[in-house]
């Protein structure tokens, strides 16, 4: 209990610093490298958070355009196809881009991710990190060496798909997205873009790497991999949710770029590609037909939008849990680009142009060189993508985070309590309350509990082994049983009628004997030192060696406690301590006396006494039996009066319940007495015709 | 004195040659304590205790202590049966206590199978080093090829004594749950325990007054 409430205190610490963020990024904008920087700073998990709060605020964005899209969907559902292919096709090439980035970046990940550990123990400052710094340098230069390249051969990049696998190109591609979507005003973006710039967004780009890196190490790797092979098209869209700048990842983006730039210029070519998108999607993703997504996505939004807040908070109540829930979708992307990397030249033409397009600056004469209708495809291509993405990047994190949150908190309840009401100290204190009331309920009914188990016969019964001797010796009659059956069928005629009066005999013993047990229950109690002796003797008769004589203990025992009651009247021993150490005492005697009869039946077996007469043994036994009988009833009278002479001041009727059950109970160990020496039969028997002259003739 | 509730019943049962320690360590495990001097068991005696194979999960161990001289062999021979855990001990003093162990392990197989159980070799009396006459290694070779558990023990000095019963119970745990043994009608290596509190309460508490109305 403790634990949960440390959590959630901790998360709600957690809870403010990401609210925090979160106003600061709104404040800010997105495009604020700044912020983002910090925002990764706060390490995996919070950026994961950020990720998903981003893909929020893109949310937004996105979702009037999704409307737009839904629309155009209804309406158009026709022209896609060939469009739809193109789309797919890029969207694979960029994966594979993707997917060499990560390569590259992949040495500097690993480092990062210790750092990241570090970094969550709540270090914000943005320069702790030195490598990262290197790393941040490093694939500076290279980006600003690629965008050069880039920039001056717009047309090779177009013509080459081959050239496009090169890592450190596609790495370029993503930059200039990037930077295209730090200044979304069209072509001069390129321009503008400065080293600096480019640094923060290499930044950025690592970011989400990283922290794909990271994530599997934290979950089962393997598995996920497999799965998320599999779906591919959700995965895929999530990825550039999760990276980049403020959330959109590094090809992601650059998709987002494109179409923010393209969409500007090219409205309406856009419209009409938009409509395409949903069913290239459908097609080429498996995923439902245009109207339900469309109805999906728009719900999917609504929930984001809902939620967002119950999420990230929740997130950090439960990190561990949600952080692998969001880790798997920016991970899904890997696999997914690795499922798509197949696609050739044509994918990433659109990419290409898009990107030298903006590096040229000059967007009207890439029109004219390239043809409109090639860009609007791009374009088309472009927003699709974008469009997909965003939605299956929103739909899964709403998805999962919801289902996540749901497992642990049905109804959202406390979700809900934690972020909007703020009732939590007051809560907590209402819930240990009635916690400690639970508790204490609980703690008084299991004395109850235990009371009563003081106070049953069977519990004691088991308690000193009495159950499992007669369990035992159940086992042992049973087996005597079939030995004597086998030993009298293999016996020749003659043997048998020899032997047949000697088993009646014993058999007739055991079964007068318990007659005669009783009628003698109505008897005298037998004066203490004749039990006894009675006992000693009849076991000596048994000649079953020396054993030890529990029955003789346990008596003591119980006479002891009598005698202790009987002294110190005066003191206040309860009915209800009388009637347990009644039971207690008959279930101890009534164990003890099966013991003995199991031991008794064992070593008879062994043959181990030179006195081979079985009848006779039998007569001791029945008269054990007598005698243990006997006793049980001597007892339950003794404990009766000590009840009756305690418990004037106590209820009468309880009194009498509590003499009556001691009866019972006193009976109930005669009978189990009565059962245990049943059992000897068999045994006896089988001791009798195994020693029996006429076996060994 | 009384009894708590638990969740699960195994029966085990240890046999091995005499005067290994068969009862001292159960007395040990269940009291203890440990008795230089031991009467030899007779036929069988029975030691129970409670322990926790996992977090809320009592289980109640009955072991049945058999006694390891061989005229009572015919006798604790039809006592295998119900057993769901079967550890063989030996004496690491006496070598030849250790020769027996395969002779009994295929003695107890023999009667148990079909039912599945756990096997567990007890190298016992470790804290007689010097009087050692089988090594560790030989032995939890031995009990590796037998596909038993093993583990050493010594109930003069309490060494893993819990630890052997504890693996014991919850090996079988895991293969219950595993459902590779079932609780099975008819067969009591395996019995459910008593029910949880609330559920008994209300039972326990009639029979009083049940009592009375007779």
């Amino acid at each position: 209990m403790s634990g949960t409430d440390d959590d959630a205190f901790a998360s709600a610490d957690e809870g403010d610093e990401t609210l925090t963020l979160k106003q600061k990024d709104k404040d800010e904008g997105p495009v604020d490298s700044d912020a983002v920087n910090s925002l990764k700073k706060k390490g995996t998990e919070k950026s994961v958070q950020q990720k998903s709060k981003i893909g929020a605020d893109t949310s937004k964005d996105v979702a009037s355009s999704t409307e737009s899209v839904a629309d155009g969907a209804v309406k158009h559902p026709g022209h896609q196809t060939k469009k739809s292919k193109q789309k797919t096709k890029k969207g694979k090439n960029v994966v594979k881009s993707k997917e060499n980035e990560g390569e590259v970046l992949k040495e500097k990940e690993k480092v990062k991710y210790s750092e990241t550990k570090q970094i969550q123990s709540a270090s914000l400052e943005l320069s702790t990190s030195k490598p990262s710094v290197a790393d941040d340098e490093k694939s500076e230069k290279k980006l600003q060496e690629v965008t050069e390249k880039v920039q001056k051969s717009p047309q090779t990049a177009e013509k080459g798909s081959t050239e496009m696998k090169t890592p450190q190109k596609a790495v370029t591609v993503e930059t200039e997205s990037f930077t295209k979507e730090c200044t979304p005003t069209k072509d001069s973006s390129v321009k503008t873009c400065t080293a600096e710039e480019t640094s923060t967004r290499t930044e950025l780009l690592k970011s989400p790497s990283s922290q794909e890196i990271v994530r599997p190490m934290q979950d089962s790797p393997n598995e996920q991999d497999s799965n998320e092979t599999k779906d591919t098209g959700n995965a895929e869209p999530t990825k550039s949710s999760s990276s980049g700048g403020w959330g959109w990842g590094s090809w992601g983006s650059s998709l987002l770029d494109m179409a923010s730039s393209s969409v500007t210029t090219f409205t309406s070519q856009v419209g009409g590609g938009l409509n395409a998108v949903l069913e290239t999607v459908e097609s080429t993703l498996n995923i439902p037909p245009p109207e339900q997504f469309v109805d999906d996505s728009a719900e999917k939004e609504k929930d984001e939008k809902n939620d967002s807040n119950d999420v990230l908070t929740d997130d950090i109540q439960d990190k561990s849990e949600r952080t692998e829930a969001i880790c798997t979708e920016p991970k899904r992307s890997d696999p997914e680009s690795v499922e798509q990397p197949k696609s050739t030249t044509k994918a990433q033409e659109p990419h290409q142009m898009q990107a030298a397009s903006k590096t040229s600056g000059s967007g009207g004469s890439w029109f004219s060189s390239w043809g409109v209708s090639n860009i609007t495809g791009i374009v088309q291509n472009t927003s699709k993508s974008l469009m997909t993405g965003s939605l299956d990047v929103l739909e899964i994190i709403g998805k999962k985070t919801f289902d996540v949150l749901k497992d642990h908190d049905p109804g959202l309840k406390r979700a809900r309590g934690f972020l909007f009401d703020r009732k939590d100290k007051p809560n907590l204190s209402q819930i240990l309350r009635d916690a400690k009331k639970e508790a204490e309920f609980r703690v008084e009914k299991e004395k109850e509990f235990e009371e009563s188990r003081k106070a049953d016969f069977g519990v004691h019964f088991d308690e000193f082994q009495g159950l499992v001797h007669l369990e035992a010796l159940e086992i042992l009659s049973q087996q005597s049983e079939r030995k004597v059956q086998s030993l009298l069928m293999a016996l020749p005629t003659d043997s048998l009628a020899t032997i047949k009066p000697t088993l009646l005999l014993i058999k007739q013993t055991f079964e007068t004997e318990i007659e005669e047990e009783e009628e003698s229950a109505d008897e005298e109690g037998s004066q203490g030192q004749d039990f006894i002796r009675l006992v000693a003797e009849h076991l000596a008769e048994l000649q079953i060696g020396s054993m030890p004589n529990k029955v003789k203990q346990t008596w003591e025992e119980i006479e002891v406690w009598l005698a202790q009651f009987h002294e110190k009247k005066d003191s206040d021993v309860s009915s209800k301590i009388v009637h347990q150490t009644a039971i207690q005492s008959l279930a101890r005697l009534t164990s003890k006396g099966i013991d003995q009869f199991h031991k008794t039946g064992e070593l008879i077996l062994l043959h181990m006494d030179s006195d081979h007469d079985y009848v006779k043994k039998s007569q001791s036994l029945a008269s054990l039996t007598k005698i243990l009988c006997k006793e049980m009833g001597c007892l339950a009278n003794k404990f009766a009066d000590c009840l009756t002479g305690t418990s004037e001041e106590d209820r009468g009727n309880e009194i009498g319940c509590l003499t009556t059950n001691i009866y019972l109970e006193a009976s109930n160990s005669s009978s189990y007495v009565q059962d245990g020496f049943r059992l000897l039969l068999p045994v006896l028997q089988q001791a009798a015709i195994e020693t029996s002259e006429v076996l060994n003739r | 004195m009384v009894e708590p509730i638990f969740d699960y019943q195994f029966r085990l049962i240890l046999i091995g040659d005499s005067t290994v320690g068969k009862s001292s360590l159960l007395k040990y495990f269940t009291d203890g304590k440990f008795a230089d001097a031991c009467d030899p068991t007779v036929g069988v005696d029975f030691f129970a205790r409670l322990i926790e194979v996992e977090d809320g999960v009592r289980v109640k161990l009955q072991i049945w202590d058999t006694a390891g001289q061989e005229r009572f062999r015919s006798i604790t021979r039809s006592y295998y049966r119900n057993s769901v855990g079967v550890m063989i001990m030996y004496d690491i003093t006496k070598r030849a206590s250790f020769e027996n162990v395969i002779g009994w392990l295929e003695e107890a197989k023999f009667h148990i199978e079909p039912h599945k159980a756990v096997y567990m070799a007890i190298a016992h009396k470790c804290d007689r080093d010097s009087d050692r006459q089988v090594s560790s290694s030989e032995g939890s070779r031995f009990a590796q090829l037998n596909g038993m558990r093993f583990i050493e023990t010594s109930a003069k000095n309490g060494q893993n004594v819990e630890e052997a019963f504890l693996v014991v119970a919850k090996d079988i745990y895991r293969l219950l749950k595993e459902e590779r043994i079932k609780i099975e009608e008819g067969w009591d290596g395996i019995k459910p325990g008593f029910a949880r509190a609330d559920e008994r309460v209300h039972l326990a508490e009639g029979e009083p007054e049940g009592g009375g109305c007779c």
